[in-house]
Order: structure tokens, then C-alpha cells, then sequence
């Protein structure tokens, strides 16, 4: 992991098949085959060490972007809830337990966006 | 005026108007009088030396795809192989990382 820290480590790893992965791949498959056309060479059946060479670094790439990605969502998930448990007066109970629910009124939207003024 | 002949021609020199650009698949032969004569002048070693970094138009060829370049097929399937291998043991130290650090192992 070159650009992830050591942190990373803890998230479970994506699979070999995963949507990135098969996006880039596709990806390099898509400019083998334009590099093949533009050439007016048969798009699929030239050049296949290319085909090949370009669906596999697109896959490559796609795998280290997912975990990457999967990285990034977990620090965005880690800060959220830590936000929470440090605000939870802003963050009421919807009101299963009544203790909550009758100290601190649950706020609708409404209370905490700007007035809406339609125009119609 | 220089001639052109084609590969694949039957050996007739096929006669250029002067300053015509030919088409050859996807490459452009300029016909030698519209080019200026230092440039050719400046290149004398090119036919044995700048292969690989210029093309020289009076030794240039069409790729033939009946002679594929074996060293270079070789090279994209090997580099293919390696960076699926990449890929697999990357994906097991991952794994085993992952279990080893949530005590699943």
C-alpha cells in the first residue's frame, strides 16, 4: 500500500473481482481495441499481448483503487461517528425510550434549514 | 524526378508528381523533391544508427503484420504474467493481514 497508512490494514480487503477492477479492465480492453481500429487493424482479433497487457493494469490499478476507496469511506464513516458520540444532544432519541424523548423535542427539518420561500 | 516503389508492386517505378504526399496505410511517405535537402543532409547515419527514436523516410517500411515483433509479444505477455502474480500475492498478504490484526487467525 503506497499511499495508504499502516491503518489501513485493519479494513477487510476487497476481492480479486471487484467493480472497479472490472471497470478499468474493460476500460483497457476498450482503448486495445481503438488502438487496433485506429490502426486498421481487426479490433479483436490483433494484438492480443495488448489486450491483455491493458485489461491487466487496468485491473491492477481498479483493485488499489478500491482499497483506497475503502480507506477513504472508512476514515468518513470513523469521523461521523465520533461526531456523534461527542454531540449527542444534537442527535435525539426518535423517541422509543420515553426519558429521551420528553427532555429533548426532536427537531424537524424545517427547524433547521432556511425558510422556504416557494415560487410557483 | 525520384520514383517510388511500392512493396508488393510489381516492379514498375510508379511515377510521383512532385510535391505530392502518398498515402501508404497509415503512414505518409513525403516525395523526396518537396523536402529540403539539408534535412536529408543532416541525417547521413540515420539508416544505421536513429532507428528506434526517428524514422527516416528513405529507409522507412510498413509494420508487417505477417513478421510480429516476438521480443516485444514476449515482453506484454510477461509483463502480464507478472503483474497477475502481483495481484494474487498482494491480495494474500492482504487477507492475511487483515485476519492476523482483527484476530480471526
Amino acid at each position: 500500500m503506497g499511499l495508504l497508512p499502516d491503518e489501513a490494514k485493519v479494513l477487510p480487503p476487497p476481492g480479486i473481482v471487484n467493480r472497479n477492477s472490472v471497470w478499468f479492465g474493460l476500460c483497457g480492453w476498450a482503448t486495445a481495441m481503438l488502438h487496433n481500429s485506429l490502426n486498421r487493424r481487426p479490433a479483436l482479433k490483433a494484438g492480443l499481448h495488448r489486450q491483455a497487457l491493458f485489461i491487466t493494469v487496468g485491473w491492477f490499478i481498479g483493485y488499489h483503487l478500491t482499497k483506497f476507496e475503502n480507506y477513504k469511506y472508512a476514515t468518513l464513516d470513523r469521523d461521523m461517528s465520533e461526531y456523534i458520540r461527542l454531540h449527542p444532544e444534537e442527535f435525539p432519541d426518535k423517541g422509543n425510550s420515553t426519558w429521551k424523548s420528553s427532555r429533548i423535542p426532536l427537531k424537524t427539518f424545517a427547524e433547521i434549514v432556511e425558510p422556504f420561500h416557494p415560487i410557483r | 524526378m525520384a520514383t517510388l516503389l511500392l512493396p508488393g508492386s510489381s516492379g514498375q517505378p510508379f511515377i510521383q508528381e512532385p510535391g505530392k504526399v502518398i498515402e501508404q496505410g497509415a503512414h505518409l511517405v513525403w516525395e523526396r523533391n518537396a523536402v529540403k535537402m539539408p534535412f536529408g543532409r543532416l541525417l547521413l547515419r540515420t539508416s544505421t544508427v536513429n532507428k528506434m527514436f526517428s524514422r527516416n523516410s528513405f529507409i522507412a517500411s510498413k509494420p508487417d503484420p505477417s513478421k510480429p515483433n516476438m521480443l516485444r509479444a514476449g515482453l506484454a505477455f510477461g509483463s502480464t504474467a507478472v503483474l497477475w502474480a502481483l495481484l494474487f500475492k498482494q491480495h494474500s498478504t492482504d487477507v492475511h493481514e487483515y485476519k492476523t490484526r482483527n484476530g480471526l487467525e
